[in-house]
């Protein structure tokens, strides 16, 4: 593993946040191990057909632009470059020993031991299901037929469909979801919340709702039992209030005492309380156990063999305001492992972590393995188009093809076919094979490449380096899967499986013939990055670049940096914010490569990724003009002014960071306080106002319990909605209780009421808050001296002039948008861009810093290239344009605008997924590798021979719908069967269904994404744009249109069917259903 | 929504947490601040909503509001049968069996228990049993049962009291003596089965302690005294009590809050002995004598709170063909609805039968003709409900159903 002394990587757990962390190290040239302990990566994300609050899988979101990554394929993870990430499966952590940035990693990899030399380590060994004994004795979970878990619940609806009760008898009508089984439970030893139970419920619910509503069932009649609904991010309370509205969900505040459950009677009976004490007995078909996460097996052995702290739990343990740090230097970790996290924050972590773990090896200036992408050449086609097409076909010599085809023949025939000058066989796995590639291109002149191998959408991001590498631009290669597309359809008839491979490189090979001659088009970079905002998520975005050694222009409109952390003395975990902001300012002013500008605003901003131009304004109006190749903006939120609760009438009445002035400066005033009144959700949660804010409850809790400290004797009492005390922050609710402090549950309906008492009636001085305890039935009264008000955060107005500015989008708060809600957290829409910290939506310090560090490991990514290229694969404009507005009306990302009477597409916004090219009237848009004339050619070659077999051509996209076919094995298929491979089945229209009719197709089969699951569809609004369609809805209508022609002149309009297809499950594809 | 306002809405005073802080010592730890008033508790009281309302959420929120004094008048303290059902699942600890006891103690200080209960406590103080039997009579009844016992097994066979150095001192409930001495014979002719050195006494040979539910705790401390001084004067090595619920809870949990200390001998239920016995060979069942269909009742003291489960369950399918549990069961069972010293507060005598009627749908659903039972309070509940409820099912005591089952060599 060791090259000139210098050391990769080792990620440890191969799941979603240990892959993002894998990626954005191998981005920035770092060569990576991932070690995943179980056979199959993916962790827990391969399991799930879809995850909140997208309702997707989408986990291909994360591939970078020179790579492949589905946590679903097979071949998981390819990026371009040799072996940039190292999978090692099946391998087990033994020993760590020698010290920070020269590590030996002990593994014991299927049985044998290894050891491998690591400059540092990623921690990402994720979570497992918690599953106490309690679920037994409790729910009945085990012994009684219909209670299970949230996750056998997805597996059922993924692989048989919707439950039915007893088994294969009536569709399930009564469903309970029972909240924090196993979780909060500190009686039983887990006195943390899972932090994504109540959102992955909210899931279920819809899911079964949704399964439901498409197989015409009868709605089911679904309730959630739960004590605080922890909707706690941006979206999630509009996930719920569409369960609630869309389907009538119904909510009960209630943790369950039991299910019972009769024998010879499969109802589930459930007696609950009501928040009134009320009592309800009720029947249910099924109970959904919402069972929580516990740290991963073995990990406090892991941690013990690392030399790293694990809390009372066995998560993970960090320093103070460094998330992503554990005890040891150069160990860092990410993920649920660091305390229960959603999606959203392990894919941030993730890249936080890689960051971290990439400053702190520049900045201990250590070797490491790092090798940047390839070089790029500026080329075009030698000769242009006019030099005859000289093709090279490679061929894979894999065990599995050599088993499954007859190689040499397939090599044979190869060399028969018009325009082939050379055929070769190669190893694509192994090394050594761009080489190879290279040198044949060179040797032999060639200038259009097929290659018949394995899945096209893995392989074809590596072919395209290489070939770029060999001065040929990438659409002049064709990637045939004959591993799926013939050994495996055929597998056991290996004669068949040849001819089907043969067909295949046909057909490429006469596709290759028309392929036009690429260009490449490309810029330099400027190495600088722009930060705007310098609170404490600019502060440290601007520092991991200036450490990964780009220069940093930090603009901060005020005359000091620190933003809202100037008014915080402490975390609620006791960090000392004031120390950390005092080092965190000393460091940033001594850095020689950060430029701060305090008074400052940016004026104007042009250009695009890589070189941008900013006018910057500073005091005086003194201007400055700075050249850079990303953005990151940290411009933070405000605390939102309290419009009710006698605010700026009543001196008692303060906002809660009013509170922290108080605090931080001792004010006497907090000496005589006898009693105090927290009311949170202030203008929060509501309709003009529809997003929980995630910090107001912990910064409630931690100012509650510093003024309990300062007078144990204040009775203080929080009236809430919701606690959101999610992951481990549950523990500082606990203590809150334990102190006294005393918490009342308000409605929406019916809020709190705050009044000056009457003069002779109230004590002088004092607010009093009348609110209805629902658990006593009355409404109780309390003189308060002091009422602070959890208001939570609001975007900041100036947000829409820096949108306008960057042309950016704004989310519907106003916060700014990211380019997926998911799986892209600090990625705005336009490249080059980002966002972090509070301006993206709400966050504690922590995360805040972690996003900090995401968005900064993405701009170094971006940095780091030296030169920028266009995408290859977009869509142009080239035949002759009317101007009708189709394919601005057509596409998804607004990328077609209307330029001099011609359409114009930006080649930075469209992401090539051909919905236009098949929607133009007149043909004039080109997709690359996808044009018509292309496409046209590839289909002729379909075998015109009247063969005893007939063919079915499937036309499938290159996402979940390939997905589906990558894992086909052993099909008993009697037609002969073409897959053909698309970027989006929305490239395909009426015109290419005629085309393979015509060249003798009996069958087609149109394959894509489930409806809401396109990669393509826009995940966000663009600027004042409504959010556009999924790109296929546009194209059904063609499909309709060309069933209608052909029933028109006399062939069965079934002859084309359209199938959306989910995700696969690992080792579970639906091509034989598809056929079936 | 439509909320009800309370007339006069309680301004709340600066709390002083006194009894909150007194009760929370009492129950052993201070989970009960932590209450997240969830709801577990209230909904896993199966009777809280029938008759007179019992919610045991809304007790833990008077005291933690600090309305100390409506909760200390409220007829919750003395409706609730501190079964313990409710916070057997609940997420912070709280027990309020515990709870309902330390309350009551505040009141019993007070002088603020219920007549007809401090008349139990008072009699067995006086008397040196609950119910006021004469040491001539009890003494005649054991007589008359040693002839029965005899009658059956020779004349070897004996009921020892006060045989000094026995192994075990047996204690019983004074039920037995006077309304049902079968009971004392079929415990008899278990010992003498297993042959076992055992004696009853002739002094304080009362098993229960009514203090448990009074909230008494000096009177509590003097019965528990008792009985230690029994168990000394004889020189036995284990005290053995008889099918009782509270009266075993009573000298389990009593020692170290009343004495303030452990007791230096062993104390079991004559459950756990027979067990005990069957397991070591010692008696041998054929069940076949109890052909009908029998249920057994988990009793909330020895059940939840002392965690005797299997042993009867062993037993019983030793000792019965057709065994049936009810649903639920075990730590999650039912109470009878005469625990707490109910049975004794005649004032409740209707919630007591209102209540029941959620046991006897229980029972009704396993089919059983017998419920078998190792409580003398619960035995007096569940046929007080079966005859109210028309329900042609008897309750019996564990030993009952042994001693009819009982194979004796040389014999039948």
């Amino acid at each position: 593993m060791d090259k000139n002394g210098s050391l990769p990587v080792a990620v440890l757990g191969a799941g979603i946040a240990g892959v993002q962390a894998a990626l954005d190290l191998a981005c920035l040239g770092h060569q990576v191990i991932l070690v995943e302990r179980a056979a199959r990566p993916g962790g827990k994300l391969a399991i799930l057909p879809k995850t909140f609050p997208t309702n997707d899988c989408s986990a291909c979101a994360l591939t970078p632009w020179n790579g492949f990554f589905c946590i679903r394929s097979p071949h998981f993870i390819r990026l371009a470059g040799e072996d940039k990430i190292v999978l090692l499966t099946g391998a087990e952590v033994k020993n760590l020993t020698g010290k920070a940035g020269h590590f030996c990693l002990h593994l014991n990899r299927q049985g044998r031991e290894e050891t491998i030399n690591v400059a540092a380590i990623i921690l990402c060994p994720g979570y497992e299901e918690y599953l106490p004994p309690s679920l037994n004795a409790r729910y009945g979970y085990g012994r009684y037929s219909g209670v299970l878990t949230g996750l056998e619940l997805e597996q059922q609806l993924a692989n048989s469909g919707y439950p039915h009760r007893p088994p294969g008898k009536e569709p399930v009508q009564r469903v309970a979801f029972i909240q924090c089984a196993g979780s909060r439970d500190p009686a039983n030893g887990v006195a943390y919340c899972s932090a994504v139970c109540c959102m992955y419920a909210l899931k279920e619910a819809l899911m079964l709702y949704e399964t439901a509503a498409a197989l015409k069932l009868p709605l089911p009649q679904i309730t959630l039992f739960y004590m605080d609904l922890r909707t706690y991010s941006k979206t999630y309370q509009e996930y719920l209030e569409k369960a609630r509205r869309e389907y009538g969900l119904r909510l009960v505040r209630s943790r369950i005492h039991s299910i019972i459950q009769s024998p010879g009677d499969p109802r589930l009976v459930i007696r609950y309380a009501q928040e009134n004490g009320q009592i309800n007995v009720e029947e249910f078909d099924l109970a959904v156990l919402a069972t929580g996460l516990r740290p991963p097996d073995g990990a406090r052995e892991l941690a013990a063999r690392l030399g790293i702290k694990v809390d009372t739990y066995g998560f993970c343990q960090s320093p103070a305001l460094s998330p992503l740090a554990t005890t040891r230097e150069g160990v860092f970790v990410a993920g649920a492992f660091s305390g229960p996290c959603d999606v959203i924050d392990a894919v941030t972590q993730g890249s936080a972590a890689a960051a971290a773990c990439a400053s702190w090896l520049k900045e201990a200036g250590l070797p490491y393995w790092s090798s940047l992408p390839p070089k790029i050449q500026l080329v075009s086609l030698p000769g242009g188009n006019n030099i005859p097409p000289r093709t090279g076909v490679f061929v894979c010599g894999c065990d599995q093809l050599s088993a499954g085809l007859d190689l040499k023949e397939l090599e044979e025939y190869s060399r028969s076919l018009p325009g082939v000058a050379w055929v070769e066989r190669l190893s694509l796995c192994a090394g050594g094979a761009g080489e190879q590639l290279r040198q044949a291109i060179k040797e032999h002149s060639l200038n259009r490449i097929v290659v018949a191998a394995c899945s096209a959408r893995a392989l074809e991001p590596l072919i395209n380096t290489y070939l770029r590498q060999a001065g040929l631009p990438g659409n002049v290669a064709k990637v045939v899967n004959v591993l799926d597309h013939a050994a495996r359809i055929y597998s056991g008839r290996k004669d068949r499986a040849t001819r089907k491979a043969r067909d295949l490189v046909r057909m490429a090979a006469s596709r290759a013939l028309t392929a036009p001659a690429g260009m490449v088009e490309e810029w330099s970079i400027t190495p600088a990055a722009l930060v705007i905002g310098g609170g404490v998520a600019g502060m440290v975005a601007a520092l991991t670049l200036a450490d990964l050694d780009f220069e940093v222009h930090l603009v901060e409109k005020e005359g000091r940096l620190g933003g809202n952390a100037l008014r915080l003395q402490y975390t609620l975990q006791g960090a000392d914010v004031e120390a950390y902001l005092a080092r965190l300012s000393q460091r940033l002013s001594k850095h020689p490569r950060i430029h701060i500008h305090l008074d400052a605003q940016a004026r104007t901003i042009t250009g695009q990724l890589g070189s941008f131009a900013t006018e910057i304004e500073g005091t005086g109006g003194r201007k400055e003009n700075i050249r850079h190749g990303v953005i990151i903006i940290a411009t933070g939120a405000a605390e939102k002014k309290p419009r009710q609760y006698l605010y700026g009438e009543h001196p008692a009445a303060i906002t809660g960071l009013e509170l922290e002035d108080l605090l931080k400066t001792r004010s006497r005033r907090l000496d005589s306080l006898q009693k105090v009144v927290f009311i949170q959700c202030v203008d929060s949660r509501d309709d003009s106002h529809p997003y929980c804010s995630r910090i107001c409850c912990s910064e409630t809790l931690k100012n509650a319990l510093e003024l309990k400290k300062i007078n144990p004797e204040v009775d203080v009492y929080v009236l809430n909605r919701d606690i959101m005390t999610y992951g481990l922050q549950e523990q500082w609710y606990e203590t809150a209780r334990s102190q006294g402090i005393l918490f009342l549950r308000y409605n929406l309906e019916a809020p709190p009421e705050v009044t000056v008492p009457a003069k002779k009636a109230g004590p002088e001085g004092k607010i009093q808050v009348r609110v209805y305890d629902p658990i006593l039935g009355e409404e109780i009264v309390i003189d308060a001296d002091l009422l602070v008000l959890a208001t939570g955060m609001e975007p900041r107005a100036e947000n829409w002039c820096l949108a306008s500015l960057c042309h950016i989008p704004l989310d519907e708060n106003g916060f700014f948008a990211t380019s997926h809600p998911k799986l892209k957290t600090v990625e705005t829409p336009v490249p080059g861009i980002f966002t972090c910290g509070l301006a993206e939506g709400p966050k504690n310090l922590e995360e805040a810093i972690a996003s900090a560090q995401a968005a900064a490991v993405k701009a170094a990514a971006l940095l780091v290239q030296e030169r920028q290229t266009l995408p290859e694969r977009v869509a142009r404009v080239e035949g002759a344009c009317a101007a009708c507005l189709t394919c601005v009306r057509v596409c998804p990302h607004g990328a077609p605008v209307i330029k001099e009477h011609r359409s114009y597409i930006d080649p930075l916004l469209c992401q090539g997924c051909g919905a236009c090219v098949a929607a133009c009237p007149a043909q004039a848009i080109t997709l690359t590798s996808y044009s018509h004339t292309e496409m046209e050619a590839e289909l002729k070659a379909l075998p015109d021979e009247p063969g005893k077999v007939l063919p079915t051509v499937i036309f499938t996209c290159s996402y979940c719908a390939y997905a589906n076919f990558e894992n086909a094995v052993g099909l008993n298929c009697q037609n002969d069967v073409f897959v053909l491979q698309v970027p989006c089945l929305s490239r395909i229209g009426t015109l290419e269904v005629l085309k393979a009719i015509e060249a003798g197709a009996q069958e087609i089969l149109l394959t894509g994404c489930i409806e809401g699951q396109c990669h393509f569809r826009p995940a966000r609004a663009f600027g004042s744009q409504r959010s556009g369609p999924d790109p296929m809805i546009c194209q059904e209508q063609a499909w309709r249109r060309v069933k209608k022609i052909l029933g028109e002149i006399g062939i069965d309009e079934e002859t084309v069917k359209v199938l959306r297809l989910p995700p696969p499950m690992p080792d579970n594809g639906r091509l034989a259903s598809c056929l079936g | 929504m439509a909320i009800l306002l309370a007339k006069e809405a309680p301004t709340l005073t600066p709390h002083h947490l006194n009894l909150q802080a007194k009760i929370s010592r009492a129950m052993g730890g201070a989970s009960l601040q932590t209450c997240l008033a969830c709801g577990v508790c209230t909904g896993g009281c199966p009777t809280g909503d029938i008759g007179a309302p019992v919610d045991p959420r809304k007790m833990v929120r008077l005291l933690l509001l600090g309305m100390e004094d409506r909760l200390l008048a409220s007829d919750m303290i003395w409706l609730c049968t501190m079964c313990g059902r409710c916070t057997v699942y609940c997420p912070v600890g709280v027990n309020m069996g515990d709870l309902v006891r330390a309350m009551r103690s505040e009141l019993a200080a007070e002088g603020r228990v219920p007549v007809n209960l401090q008349k139990v406590v008072d009699l067995a103080l006086e008397s040196g049993n609950n119910m006021g039997i004469s040491q001539e009579d009890y003494l005649d009844t054991l007589d008359w049962m040693q002839e029965e016992l005899q009658a059956e097994f020779g004349s070897e066979a004996e009921i020892p009291v006060d045989k000094k150095d026995a192994r075990i001192l047996y204690v019983i409930n004074p039920r037995e003596a006077k309304f049902f001495p079968l009971s004392i014979l079929a415990a008899a002719k278990v010992f003498h089965a297993a042959g076992e050195s055992w004696t009853l006494s002739s002094r304080y040979w009362d098993a229960t302690n009514y203090a448990l539910f009074s909230g008494d705790d000096k009177a509590g401390a003097i019965l528990v005294q008792r009985l230690a001084d029994e168990v000394e004067r004889l020189g036995c090595q284990e005290l053995i009590m008889t099918e009782c619920g509270h009266a075993f809870r009573a000298i389990r949990w009593g020692p170290e809050q009343w004495l303030g200390h452990k007791l230096p001998f062993s104390v079991r239920s004559i459950v756990q002995l027979m067990a005990e016995y069957l397991q070591d060979g010692r008696i041998r069942l054929d069940p076949s004598r109890n052909s009908e269909p029998v249920t057994y009742h988990d009793p909330c003291n020895l059940g939840r709170k002392e965690g005797i489960f299997e042993e009867p369950r062993q037993i019983l399918r030793a000792a019965v063909t057709d065994f049936r549990e009810m649903t639920p069961n075990r730590e999650n069972n039912y109470c009878c609805g005469g625990g707490g010293g109910m049975l004794s507060l005649s004032e409740f005598g209707q919630e007591r039968m209102a209540k029941g009627k959620v046991k006897i749908e229980q029972i009704q659903r396993t089919g059983a003709k017998i419920i078998a039972t190792p409580c003398h309070n619960c035995v007096d509940q569940l046929n007080d409900l079966c005859r109210h409820y028309h329900l042609e099912v008897k309750a019996k005591n564990i030993v009952e159903l042994v001693a009819d089952a009982l194979v004796i060599n040389g014999k039948e």
